[in-house]
């Protein structure tokens, strides 16, 4: 269809005349008096009702709900950057029950792993019997 | 008592003493919104119910829509007209409504009630005529609701905002954020569509 960008058309009798038919047709769905009353009595209620110390409450509860998160994101992370996330943890990765042989994945000495084996340099992968 | 041609269709200038009334209401005075709801609700009400074509559905809209500008007046700087800032939280929200009404439509047609089901004698009995009789197309306001079901709700919009209620084509590309050109080529298109169907409505009854 031909696309119109000037008011010309607007001008047009067959457009007016379809102007007042659709102005008919809005002015007899329209809210009367009464409903319009009612209309603002609800808004008014809404909108001028006094604010109560509870709906205070809600947005700190909110904030502390979001400060837990993240305290615990926090502590996630700081968690995965000091052992990596992929990394055994230095100590016992695996322990065979057969031949009682422990098998270390540290990657560098560390106090935890000093004091589990009284060694206090240990090649990565060593075992202990 | 029913309201009138006035009460919808734009006079050319604001309402004199929307200031004063939009002053009050930043205020936070309630005979300002109280002032400016008598002044409003009908119009917003009428755009609303023209783009979601559900009056409970309307109501709700422009309620919504008043809520909003509440909360959000002090954002209202004056640099566009108040009228227009609120038409354009209304339009917003009406356009916003539409489409979640007609998504819920398509959904709920892909899961007919069991009496809803073609074969049915119930759906037989209370299924809607599938065209208006003779003397109801001679109605033509019933024809003319009918058509304006057939477009979209951008372009009832654009029916409802230019042509019914009177904005100028600058004010109603400011409330729907849009050029001049689109305004007025919506307009067209949805003119010629209307006039067409009535046209077709009025040969098959002869």
């Amino acid at each position: 269809m031909k696309k119109q960008n000037d008011e010309a058309f607007l001008d047009e009798r067959e457009t007016l005349e379809l102007r007042e038919k659709l102005r008919e047709l809005a002015v007899e769905q329209l809210p009367g008096a009464q409903e319009q009353r009612w209309a603002w009595m609800r808004l008014e209620a809404r909108l001028l009702a006094p604010k109560d110390a509870s709906r205070l409450f809600f947005p700190f509860l909110r904030l502390a709900g979001w400060g837990v998160v993240a305290v615990l994101a926090l502590g996630l992370g700081a968690s995965f950057w000091k052992n990596g996330i992929m990394e055994r943890p230095p100590i016992i990765a695996s322990m065979s029950p057969s031949i009682n042989v422990v098998t270390f994945h540290a990657k560098e000495v560390n106090a935890d792993v000093i004091w589990a084996t009284g060694y206090d340099y240990l090649p990565a992968s060593s075992q202990i019997r | 008592m029913n309201p009138d041609l006035s009460a919808i269709v734009q006079k050319s200038e604001e309402e004199p003493g929307d200031a004063l009334w939009v002053k009050k209401a930043r205020a936070g005075e309630a005979d300002g919104w109280a002032e400016l709801h008598r002044r409003y609700y009908v119009k917003l009400w009428s755009a609303a119910n023209r783009i979601v074509e559900d009056e409970s559905l309307a109501e709700d809209v422009v309620q919504e829509s008043f809520v909003k500008a509440f909360k959000e007046m002090s954002r209202f700087r004056g640099q566009s007209k108040f009228s227009t800032w609120l038409y354009r939280i209304t339009v917003n929200r009406s356009l916003d409504a539409a489409r979640k009404k007609s998504r819920r439509q398509k959904w709920l047609g892909l899961f007919p009630l069991e009496d809803e089901k073609e074969d049915s004698p119930v759906r037989e009995a209370v299924a809607p005529e599938p065209s208006l009789s003779a003397a109801e197309l001679g109605d033509y306001r019933k024809a003319l609701a009918k058509a304006l079901k057939t477009l979209g709700a951008e372009q009832r919009a654009v029916v409802e905002l230019r042509l019914i209620q009177g904005l100028s084509t600058e004010e109603t590309a400011a409330v729907l954020r849009c050029k001049n050109g689109t305004v007025l080529s919506r307009l067209f298109y949805s003119c010629r569509k209307l006039q067409s169907l009535l046209r077709k409505t009025y040969e098959e009854t002869k």
